[in-house]
């Protein structure tokens, strides 16, 4: 024990018993609720890899960011804690489709199309509130216990293209968010085993635009049969309960630390958004423009739409290898294999409307992703007491198959170095600050999973199922080729702010 | 011989998961049907029918959302069983388009009676099985009913969705009438014994209805209600009715007719045509006439319920109201509380002359829709296909804690034959509006004097 005294990160008894006082349950309580009305950034096409400190947080960091790695790391905080934190993350996607046929939509033809360029800014300071925050208040209690609770987005996504991209038919923008409120419980079962659990609510948002071609024939992408579905949800949702638990082990010099994060738990893990602001307009071809009768509501089209959350398992280890210096490693294995495709429902007026007639009430849009690992390996040098600093290389396999890529998922193998330093000013107050720069290996899609002919085929078989082109547009893949090139560039900068009373 | 031991508990793990649950495999787009004749020698306007794959055969197939249990027949009929056996099969619907029988849904691993479900419709109709409530009440259900069933574009369909995600306020805004049903039939035994078979689940939907109410015309007299008075202002007469798309016409119990205001004759269908039910094993012996109107209505069997044709008369009150506010009109003291306009219950109405057959109380068929309930509200009957036709609807199983019927006339359609009105909710303020009945928005109407 004696040899770890000084160390950035010291053993929990030490701290604990460096306690000053227990704090007031209604104190924590109050500051809770106050912090819920403001809050919280992405490892694969949907997760944020930088929840809490980017640089220095993992599965045995003893501080209120434990509630996202690993709530048993809570057993080790000190006293009262408070943080905060925002990060600002800038993402560019630019897709360059090849060309198509233009008759039957195939890629290989002479209808070539520009590059398209697709951005997604992430900060915290929006309503419904956005990803890259991280808010929590909690105390160690009563020497054996710790009490946590804290909001962060685990899962986010936004991305928009140009309207006129040819991106259109998979993605013209997204941005969903899921927000978690969690509380998290410590408790130490030894010395040196400590274990949690946090349950948590998920407080889910979603804005999705796309094109649906309603052309069964050529010309192959005619933007005048381009359905345009804007679906949005009326604010966040009514939650659904997760739970994340984990345990904290140290001897020695090393620490080791394995979490799991459930997905939405009681609905199989499905995420399920009321589409209330949404809206459908017809394609330009069609006589009417507008689905909503002129003495009804607007918006006159609502529904929903479910998909699966990934759960996901962390383990992490650190050695602390000198008095200055900790040497960690993090592996996640985010268990994307269930989200494989959107389901959408739509609604529309009673009327003579064109919906669930030429437009489709039903929509299946086809995800396909499989389940990527997160490996990061990290050095924490601390020369001074009241600095240290990081450096982190973070390798993230792809969460989607090169096949199922398209504008609306896209992800490849990615690395990302990141630096990022803490400064503790005062007793109280440590500010860190870190940035991270992730980079796709470009991915280049050659066999395209969707297939603009299917839809055609499957409507001559009199939408027969068992015909091959029946079961791609049942899973969501008869929609125009995604086959092109990649690529995209992340930068993310963090900001978090420890107040320790 | 961890990884081993891992590798087997891992295994059974995934049997486990491997559950007996069914598997359902459908594309939520419309499946064409095809119809029974709405009685011998009626129209092809009555129960739905699809195509089932046996083998190399496609039999017919009843889709009926009245049966509580689904059957194939294996063999050949006669069964060689003297009583049903139940197994374990899929049914693969056919869609029943003219010139081709496609997949048009995979029903997996589902409980089916081995029995021959007989004629439909008229002898010659012959279904190999019936596709009923214990699986259609795991979707919700759209139903295309055209009324003219001799165009060639204007084919029935049923759709299968998962769920219907919309509220009873946002369709009720966009126009469709919302009207709650509760389900009946739980604890049915299939069999005549029983033992040994899997009993029936509550699948069977039955909704308030107020039959032969009178015309209502917006521009007509003003009808008055006072305070206290509003079941003795109804017109017509409350009917419980189950909802089964594998009748053609209207059905009612012999004492439902008589409350209607009709005669019997005796005996009992001499002469006439009689009825095939999948609820019944023989034909049952009919008398066939009209029913002039009916409304299913929204609301429940409470005891505050003033009753369906209650309901629907204080719709209308309320619909005459808004309809002549300009001329200073005033919303009826029955159809106030607290100086606030009470909510116009969604209705259905449909009309007019709806072909009925009327069969005896002790039929088959009335004792069937009443096996689960023998004391309790009875059922006086079933709203087949023939008196949905014209109208979209969509049965929405799935919606809890109760299930919904969506409906909304063919565009076009005739008030009189058609009407789908969706609840009409008062105003507490001056500075409110409402859309409600078709009509333009409207602004605060006051209560008349007592």
């Amino acid at each position: 024990m004696g040899t770890l005294k000084g160390f950035p990160t010291p053993p929990a008894m030490v701290r604990r018993r460096q306690s000053r006082r227990t704090p007031h349950a209604t104190r924590i309580f109050m500051t809770a609720c106050v912090l819920m009305g403001v809050t919280p950034a992405s490892a694969g096409p949907l997760d944020d890899p930088h929840v809490g400190s980017l640089g220095f947080s993992g599965p045995t960091t003893g501080d209120l960011t434990a509630v996202y790695w690993n709530p048993a790391a809570l057993g080790m905080l000190q006293g009262n804690q408070f943080m905060f934190g925002a990060s600002l993350r800038a993402t560019r996607v630019t897709v360059d489709r090849a060309p198509i046929d233009p008759v039957t939509g195939q890629p290989g033809g002479t209808a070539s199309f520009p590059s398209a360029s697709g951005h997604g800014f992430e900060q915290p300071i929006a309503w419904p509130p956005g990803p890259g925050g991280f808010l929590g208040v909690g105390a160690g209690v009563a020497r054996r216990f710790a009490l946590a609770i804290a909001t962060y987005t685990p899962f986010s996504q936004k991305l928009s293209f140009d309207v006129t991209t040819p991106t259109r038919y998979h993605l013209v923008s997204v941005d969903s968010r899921q927000l978690a409120l969690v509380c998290g419980l410590a408790i130490e079962v030894t010395d040196s085993l400590q274990v949690g659990v946090a349950p948590g609510l998920l407080f889910s948002y979603g804005h999705l635009v796309f094109d649906e071609d309603t052309a069964l024939g050529a010309p192959a992408e005619n933007p005048a049969a381009a359905a345009r579905y804007d679906l949005a949800t009326d604010g966040t949702q009514a939650p659904s309960y997760f739970v994340v638990g984990g345990i904290h082990y140290r001897r020695g010099a090393w620490e080791a630390g394995l979490a799991y994060a459930s997905a939405p738990l009681g609905s199989d893990g499905t995420v399920k958004l009321a589409l209330e602001r949404s809206q459908v307009t017809p394609p330009s071809s069609t006589a009417t423009s507008d689905l909503c009768s002129t003495i009804g509501p607007r918006p006159c089209v609502s529904g929903e739409m479910r998909y699966h959350l990934p759960d996901l398992f962390t383990a992490g280890v650190t050695w602390h290898a000198t008095r200055h210096l900790d040497a960690v490693g993090i592996v996640r294995w985010v268990r994307y294999g269930s989200y494989d495709q959107i389901t959408i429902r739509l609604v529309g007026p009673s009327g003579d409307t064109l919906l669930g007639k030429t437009l489709p009430d039903q929509l299946v849009l086809y995800r396909g992703f499989q389940d990527s690992w997160d490996m990061r390996a990290r050095l924490v040098h601390a020369p001074w007491t009241w600095f240290r600093w990081s450096g982190t290389l973070r390798l993230e396999t792809s969460a989607v198959p090169e096949a199922n890529v398209n504008a609306a998922a896209v992800d490849g193998p990615k690395l990302e170095p990141a630096l990022a330093t803490e400064f503790t000013l005062g007793r109280h107050l440590k500010i860190a600050v870190g940035y991270a720069l992730a980079w796709m290996f470009p991915v280049t899609v050659g066999n395209s999973t969707f297939d603009p002919t299917a839809a055609a085929a499957c409507q001559q078989a009199a939408g027969d199922l068992s015909s091959p082109a029946c079961q791609t547009r049942l899973a969501g893949r008869a929609r125009p080729t995604a086959a092109g090139s990649y690529k995209m560039l992340q930068h993310t900068l963090g900001l978090m702010t420890t107040v320790n009373f | 011989m961890y990884a081993r031991a891992l590798t087997a508990l891992c295994f059974s793990f995934a049997l486990v998961g491997c559950s007996d649950e069914p598997v359902f495999e459908y594309d939520s787009r419309p499946i064409e049907l095809q119809r029974a004749p709405t009685a011998p020698g009626g129209q092809a306007q009555g129960a739905t029918l699809a195509r089932v794959k046996v083998g190399s055969d496609t039999p017919l197939l009843l889709v009926d959302t009245g049966s509580l249990l689904s059957s194939l027949r294996r063999g050949v009929c006669p069964s060689a069983t003297a009583e049903p056996a139940s197994y374990e099969g899929d049914i693969q619907l056919l869609g029943a388009g003219d010139t081709s029988t496609p997949v048009r849904a995979w029903f997996r691993g589902v409980t089916l009676f081995d029995l021959c479900a007989g004629a439909v419709g008229d002898a010659d109709t012959q279904v190999a099985g019936v596709l009923g409530g214990d699986i259609l009440h795991n979707f919700s259900l759209s139903f295309t009913l055209p009324r003219d069933p001799d165009q060639p574009s204007s084919m029935a369909s049923m759709t299968l969705y998962s769920n219907l995600p919309a509220t009873d306020s946002d369709l009720a805004a966009n126009g469709y009438a919302v009207v709650k049903f509760s389900l009946r039939g739980a604890n049915a035994t299939a069999t005549a014994s029983g033992s040994g078979q899997p009993g029936a689940s509550s699948s069977r939907v039955v909704m308030r209805a107020c039959g032969n109410p009178p015309v209502f015309v917006a521009d007509g007299p003003e009808q008055t209600c006072k305070t206290g008075e509003v079941e003795v202002q109804a017109a017509g007469s409350n009917l419980l009715l189950a909802l089964s798309t594998g009748h053609g016409p209207l059905v009612l119990s012999a004492s439902a007719w008589r409350r209607l205001g009709g005669q019997v004759p005796s005996p009992l269908g001499a002469g006439e045509s009689a009825l095939y039910s999948p609820l019944a094993a023989n034909p049952i012996p009919a008398h066939w006439a009209t029913v002039s109107r009916l409304a299913l209505v929204n609301g429940d069997s409470g005891d505050a319920w003033p009753g369906a044709c209650a309901e629907l008369a204080r719709a209308r009150r309320i619909e005459w109201t808004l309809a002549n506010q300009d001329n200073g009109t005033c919303f009826q003291p029955c159809d106030v509380s607290s100086g606030v306009a009470l909510p116009a219950a969604a209705y259905l109405e449909i009309g007019s002359d709806l072909p009925a057959a009327i069969v005896s109380d002790t039929s088959d068929l009335i004792s069937n829709l009443n096996e689960d309930f023998p004391s309790g509200a009875q059922v006086d009957g079933v709203i087949g296909t023939e008196a949905l036709a014209g109208i979209r609807i969509e049965i929405d199983n799935v919606s809890q804690p109760q299930g919904r019927l969506v409906a909304a006339c063919e565009p076009g359609a005739d008030r009189q034959t058609c009407w789908a009105a969706p609840t009409c909710l008062g105003l507490s303020g001056s500075d409110q509006t409402h859309t409600c009945f078709g009509l333009s928005s409207r602004g605060l109407a006051p209560a008349c004097p007592q």
